[in-house]
C-alpha cells in the first residue's frame, strides 16, 4: 500500500510537473509569437483593445464614432464619456478606455484620412463613396463589416497599383505612403533599426553600384537629388558610414542628417577591377582617371597606409578622414610583387633612376635605418650573425659596404679594436700565415680586393715599399687602367705622396 | 664627464629640444629609437719574446715555451699573435627624426634626423660611438609641385653612392614631373660618414687626412614616362687647399616596366681617372607565385684622389646572377640564389704566392613555411667561397606570434668559415631568442638575447676565439600631431 501511494504520489508529481513544464513552453512560445520580431514592422503599434466586431450592430456607420476621418475639424476618435452612456455600470460593466492622443499619420506614413478621401475623390469625381469605403482599406477581403484592422497594407499597394508583397515591390513605390524617415520624428533609434530590408537590397549588384543609381532623385541637385524611397528609411548617417565623398555627393547631400538612423553594419565588398593582378602597380593611373571614383570609399588616409612618402598629386587631392564623411577603407600595406626577398640586392638602380616611385611608400628614414646605421643597431638588411660569417662577403664585395659603412669608422675601428690592423713593420709578425712570402707575393690579392687591405692596412703601410721616395723600394703599384697623365692633372699632390717632385710624365 | 652621462644628458637635452622646437610648428611628427646591446668578447695582440726562448713545436715550426707559433725574422725578438683580455663593450644609442610643418608658409617644413651614441662599457671598444652626438641630416625644405629647395645638412640619394654634405639643393618639376632637374653643392662629409673626413673619428689608423673638407656640387637630371625611366648625374669634389679634383664622376640609371618584365641598370664612369666603374643590368620576371632574377654586373671599387688607394689599380670583378621566389603553396614560399663572379687579370706575377683564388660564387637557399596565422618556420642554407674566404651556413628561425601584441622567435645557426689568408678556419654555432611587444601602432619594446660559441681551428694556441654572449634591448616610439597618419579608422564600418 505504502509503495503504491509512493507510486501515485511520484505519478502525480511527475503528471504536474510535465504539465507545468508543457505550460512554460507554450507560454514562451505564445509569448515568443505575440512579441515583435525583428523582422516586423517597427512602426506597428499594439492591438487597439476596442472589439469593434462586438459592437457592430450598435453602430451602423464608421462615422458614428470616427467623425474626423471624413470631416475636418472632429475628432477621428469618440469621446469616452459616449462610451459611459452605455457602460455606466448598470447597462453595461463600466470601461475604462481613452482614445490616442497622436492623430494620424502615426509613425512614418504619408496617409491621413482626410488628405487621402480628397486625393480619392478628386481622381474619381464620379465615384466619391469610394473615399467613404472603410472596408476597402480595414477588412479584408470577405470580412464582416465590423471585422476592422489596422491598415491592411496589401490592399493600399493593390489600390496604388503595385503587386507583390510590401517588401518585394521596387525601391520606388515606398514614398507612396511613407513620409522620410527623417520627418517622422516619432519613431525611435531602435525602430528605424528594425525596419525590413526591402529585397531590392539583396541584388548581387546592389550594394557597389545599384544602389547608387537607385538612389539617384529627379534633380541633380537640392532635396530632390536623392530618391524618395531611400529616404524613407536611410538618412544621411547612414551614407557616412562608407561614402568619404558624402560632401561631394549631391545624392547624399540631399538626405538630412539624423541621428536616429543607424550606420551601416554589412561589409563593403571591393571592386572588381582591385582583384585584378595588375591593379596594385596600375592603381595609381586609374586613380588619375577616375578618382572621383576612389573617394567612394577611400579617404587620403587609405592611400597614406602605403603612400607614406611625398604624395602624389592623386592622394593630395583625396578628402581626408572627418566630419561629414566615411573613415575610407582601411588598407593592408602590401609590398609589390617586385620586392623579392632579393630585391635589396638590386634596388639601387630602380631607386635611383625612380626615385619617386620609392618615395610613394618609404620614407627617408627607411633609407637611413640601412645607409647610415647606428652603432648599435639590429641588423635587418644583413643575415643573422653576419658579423662572424662577413669575410668571405666583404672580401669579394657582395654588396659595396661603401655604401652603408665608412672604411674607417666602420671596419678599421672594429678591427683595431679586434687586434687586426697593421700594428708593425709588414711580414714581421705574419698575419697572413697560410702563406709564408705573403708580403712579397701580394699583389693579386690586393687589386683583387684592396678595399679589404684598407680595413686593416694604412697607407704607409704601401709605401714603405711602393713609395719611390723616402726610403721606399719604388716598386710600382700602378696596374691596369692607370692613367698617369689623368690623374697627374687631376691631383698631382696624390703623385707626390710617392714621387715628390719628381713626377714621371707618364708611366 | 663620462660616456654614461654624457649620453644620458644628451638623449634629455634631444627630448627637451624636441617638445620646445614643436611648439613653434602647427604640427610635427617624431620618430625614436632606443636600443643598447652588451657585448663580450676578446682580442687578437701581438706579443713577442727573445728569439733565444723559442723552441720547435710537435709540427715542425717555431713555437713559444707556452706554444705560440711564432714568426722570426733573424733579429733579436720574434713576434706571434695570441688572445687578448676580455673587453666589454655597452654601445647604446637614442636616434630621433623629427619634420615639423605647419610654419606659416605652406609647403615649409623642418627635417632632423640625428643620433646619441655611446659605449658604457669600461673598455670603450665599440665602433662609431665617437662622437656622442651625430646630426645625419638637417635641414629645412621648401616644396610645392614644381620646386624642391633643401639647404642644412642633407643626404642626396644618388648612384654615386649616398652623399652627405652641408649646403643647399634646388630640384624643377617640369611637365608635370616627367622631368627633373636638380642641382646642389656644399662641403661634403666622409663617405659613408656623418662627420667631415678631417674627424679624428675617421682615422682610427692615423692615416694622412686632407687638412679641410671637400667643397661637392653636382647635378642630377632625371626624365620619366609611364614606362620608361632614366637619371643622369654628375658630381665633382674638390679639395679647397689647393683645388685639386677629390673625384669626378658621372653615372646613368635607367629602368622600364614592361609588364611582366622589370628591367634595371645602371653604370657610373670615373671622369678623374678616365674608367668605366661599376655597373650592373637587372631583369626581372614577375607572376603572381613566382618571380625569377637575372642580371649581370661589373663592381669595381672607387677611392678618392686624397688616398693613394686609386693608384693602385684595383681591378674589377664581372659576375652573373640568378635569382627565384616561388610561393609553392600558399603556405611554403622558397628562394634561391646564386653569383658567379671573376676578377679581371690583376697583371700581377705572385711566384710567391701561387694559387690565389681569381673568382668566386655564392650561392644560398631557404624557405619560410606558415604553419599557421601564429606560427612560421624559417630556414636558410648557404654556400660561398672566393678570394679571402669561404663559407657555409645554415640558420633557422621558429617565430610565434600569439596575437598582434606580442612576437617571439628562437632562432640558431651554424657556420663554417675558412680564409684563404690565414690558418684560422672558423666554426660557429649560435641560438638565440627574441620577444617584442607592441604598443598600438606606435610604440615598440623588443629584447633580444644570442649566445655564439666560436671556435678557430689553429694548431697553436694562438687561436682566438669570438665566443660571445650578446644581450640587445630597444624601444622605438612614434608620436605626433599628424592627423593623416596612423591611426587609421577600421576597415570595416563598426556599430556605432
Amino acid at each position: 500500500m505504502s509503495a503504491r501511494r509512493h507510486l501515485s504520489t511520484r505519478l502525480l508529481v511527475t503528471a504536474v510537473g510535465a504539465a507545468g513544464l508543457a505550460a512554460l513552453v507554450w507560454g514562451v512560445d505564445a509569448l515568443a509569437a505575440r512579441a515583435p520580431t525583428a523582422v516586423t514592422h517597427g512602426a506597428r503599434a499594439p492591438e487597439d483593445r476596442f472589439q469593434h466586431s462586438r459592437h457592430a450592430r450598435l453602430f451602423p456607420f464608421c462615422t458614428t464614432c470616427h467623425a474626423g476621418v471624413t470631416q475636418a475639424g472632429q475628432a477621428v476618435f469618440p469621446n469616452p464619456t459616449a462610451c459611459a452612456s452605455c457602460h455606466d455600470g448598470v447597462i453595461q460593466q463600466r470601461v475604462t478606455w481613452q482614445p490616442r492622443t497622436t492623430g494620424l499619420p502615426t509613425r512614418n506614413l504619408r496617409f491621413t484620412h482626410d488628405g487621402h478621401a480628397r486625393a480619392v475623390t478628386a481622381r474619381n469625381p464620379a465615384d466619391s463613396t469610394v473615399a467613404r469605403d472603410c472596408a476597402a482599406c480595414h477588412n479584408e477581403r470577405g470580412a464582416q463589416r465590423m471585422e476592422v484592422r489596422r491598415t491592411i497594407v496589401n490592399q493600399c499597394i493593390a489600390c496604388h497599383g503595385h503587386t507583390g508583397p510590401h517588401f518585394d515591390l521596387p525601391s520606388q513605390a515606398c514614398a507612396t505612403c511613407h513620409v522620410p524617415m527623417t520627418a517622422a520624428r516619432s519613431l525611435t533609434r531602435e525602430e528605424i533599426g528594425r525596419f525590413p530590408k526591402p529585397r531590392s537590397h539583396d541584388a548581387p549588384d546592389f550594394m557597389l553600384g545599384g544602389h547608387g543609381k537607385a538612389a539617384r532623385g529627379s534633380a541633380t541637385s537640392g532635396p530632390a537629388a536623392v530618391s524618395a524611397n531611400c529616404a524613407t528609411c536611410h538618412a544621411q548617417n547612414f551614407c557616412i558610414t562608407c561614402h568619404v565623398n558624402a560632401p561631394e555627393s549631391p545624392v547624399i547631400r540631399a538626405l538630412a542628417m539624423d541621428d536616429r538612423s543607424p550606420p551601416y553594419t554589412g561589409t563593403v565588398p571591393a571592386p572588381p577591377s582591385h582583384h585584378t593582378p595588375t591593379f596594385l602597380r596600375a592603381h595609381g593611373k586609374d586613380a588619375q582617371r577616375t578618382g572621383a571614383n576612389c573617394t567612394t570609399c577611400h579617404a587620403r588616409e587609405s592611400c597614406v597606409s602605403c603612400h607614406i612618402g611625398v604624395q602624389s598629386r592623386v592622394v593630395n587631392a583625396m578628402p581626408a578622414a572627418g566630419p561629414g564623411r566615411g573613415p575610407g577603407a582601411q588598407l593592408v600595406r602590401a609590398m609589390p610583387a617586385s620586392h623579392s626577398p632579393e630585391f635589396r640586392e638590386h634596388h639601387g638602380s630602380q631607386a635611383n633612376s625612380r626615385p619617386t616611385s620609392c618615395e610613394t611608400c618609404h620614407v627617408r628614414a627607411t633609407c637611413l635605418d640601412c645607409h647610415r646605421p647606428d652603432a648599435t643597431r639590429q641588423n635587418t638588411y644583413h643575415p643573422a650573425q653576419f658579423l662572424t660569417r662577413h669575410p668571405s662577403s666583404a672580401y669579394s664585395r657582395e654588396a659595396n659596404c661603401s655604401d652603408c659603412h665608412n672604411a674607417a669608422q666602420f671596419c678599421q675601428s672594429c678591427h683595431k679594436q679586434s687586434g687586426l690592423v697593421a700594428t708593425a713593420r709588414l711580414g714581421r709578425v705574419g698575419y697572413h700565415d697560410a702563406y709564408p712570402g705573403f708580403s712579397l707575393g701580394h699583389g693579386q690579392a690586393a687589386r683583387q680586393t684592396l678595399e679589404s687591405c684598407v680595413a686593416c692596412h694604412a697607407e704607409r703601410d704601401c709605401t714603405a715599399c711602393h713609395s719611390a721616395v723616402s726610403g721606399g723600394f719604388r716598386f710600382s703599384p700602378h696596374g691596369p687602367g692607370f692613367n698617369a697623365d689623368r690623374m697627374r692633372a687631376k691631383n698631382p699632390t696624390l703623385c707626390t705622396a710617392c714621387h715628390g717632385t719628381s713626377i714621371p710624365k707618364s708611366r | 664627464m663620462t660616456p654614461r652621462r654624457a649620453w644620458i644628458a644628451a638623449t634629455a637635452l634631444a627630448v627637451c629640444a624636441i617638445s620646445s622646437a614643436r611648439l613653434g610648428a602647427q604640427s610635427y611628427r617624431v620618430r625614436m629609437d632606443a636600443r643598447g646591446q652588451a657585448v663580450s668578447f676578446r682580442d687578437l695582440v701581438v706579443d713577442s719574446v727573445l728569439a733565444t726562448t723559442v723552441v720547435t713545436g710537435p709540427t715542425g715550426g717555431l713555437v713559444t715555451p707556452d706554444g705560440y707559433a711564432v714568426r722570426c725574422s733573424g733579429g733579436t725578438y720574434c713576434y706571434f699573435t695570441r688572445p687578448g683580455d676580455a673587453l666589454r663593450g655597452i654601445p647604446v644609442s637614442t636616434s630621433a627624426s623629427v619634420i615639423l610643418w605647419g610654419l606659416g608658409v605652406p609647403g615649409l617644413t623642418i627635417n632632423a634626423t640625428g643620433r646619441l651614441v655611446a659605449d658604457l662599457g669600461p673598455d670603450d671598444v665599440w665602433p662609431a660611438t665617437d662622437p656622442a652626438g651625430q646630426l645625419i641630416e638637417g635641414y629645412v625644405e621648401y616644396r610645392r609641385p614644381s620646386i624642391i629647395a633643401r639647404g642644412g645638412r642633407l643626404l642626396l640619394a644618388s648612384r654615386l653612392e649616398p652623399l652627405g654634405f652641408d649646403g643647399a639643393s634646388v630640384g624643377g618639376r617640369f611637365r608635370e614631373g616627367s622631368i627633373e632637374v636638380t642641382g646642389y653643392g656644399g662641403w661634403g662629409l666622409a663617405r659613408a660618414a656623418v662627420l667631415p673626413i678631417t674627424s679624428p673619428a675617421l682615422n682610427p689608423l692615423d692615416e694622412f687626412r686632407p687638412a679641410k673638407r671637400q667643397i661637392v656640387f653636382g647635378a642630377e637630371a632625371a626624365w620619366r614616362s609611364s614606362i620608361y625611366d632614366a637619371r643622369a648625374e654628375y658630381r665633382r669634389e674638390v679639395d679647397p687647399q689647393d683645388y685639386n679634383i677629390v673625384s669626378e664622376r658621372t653615372a646613368l640609371s635607367v629602368g622600364a616596366q614592361l609588364a611582366p618584365f622589370h628591367v634595371s641598370g645602371s653604370i657610373d664612369y670615373n671622369l678623374a681617372e678616365a674608367l668605366v666603374g661599376s655597373a650592373d643590368l637587372v631583369v626581372t620576371y614577375i607572376q603572381p607565385r613566382f618571380t625569377v632574377t637575372g642580371g649581370a654586373r661589373r663592381y669595381k671599387p672607387f677611392f678618392s684622389l686624397w688616398s693613394l688607394f686609386s693608384a693602385f689599380s684595383p681591378v674589377p670583378y664581372n659576375a652573373v646572377n640568378a635569382s627565384a621566389d616561388f610561393k609553392a603553396t600558399s603556405r611554403l614560399t622558397l628562394h634561391g640564389r646564386g653569383e658567379l663572379y671573376h676578377y679581371q687579370n690583376a697583371e700581377v706575377s705572385t711566384a710567391l704566392v701561387p694559387d690565389l683564388e681569381e673568382g668566386g660564387w655564392r650561392t644560398s637557399g631557404g624557405g619560410t613555411l606558415v604553419l599557421n596565422p601564429q606560427w612560421s618556420v624559417d630556414a636558410n642554407l648557404g654556400f660561398e667561397h672566393g678570394p679571402g674566404a669561404a663559407s657555409r651556413f645554415a640558420d633557422g628561425a621558429v617565430r610565434w606570434s600569439p596575437n598582434a601584441k606580442y612576437t617571439f622567435d628562437v632562432h640558431g645557426g651554424a657556420l663554417d668559415r675558412p680564409l684563404e689568408l690565414r690558418f684560422y678556419d672558423a666554426t660557429s654555432l649560435w641560438v638565440g631568442a627574441r620577444g617584442e611587444r607592441q604598443f598600438g601602432s606606435d610604440y615598440r619594446l623588443w629584447a633580444e638575447a644570442q649566445v655564439v660559441h666560436d671556435e678557430r681551428d689553429r694548431p697553436d694556441p694562438g687561436a682566438s676565439s669570438l665566443s660571445q654572449f650578446r644581450i640587445r634591448t630597444g624601444v622605438s616610439a612614434s608620436f605626433g600631431t599628424s592627423a593623416d597618419r596612423l591611426p587609421l579608422p577600421p576597415a570595416r564600418p563598426t556599430r556605432r
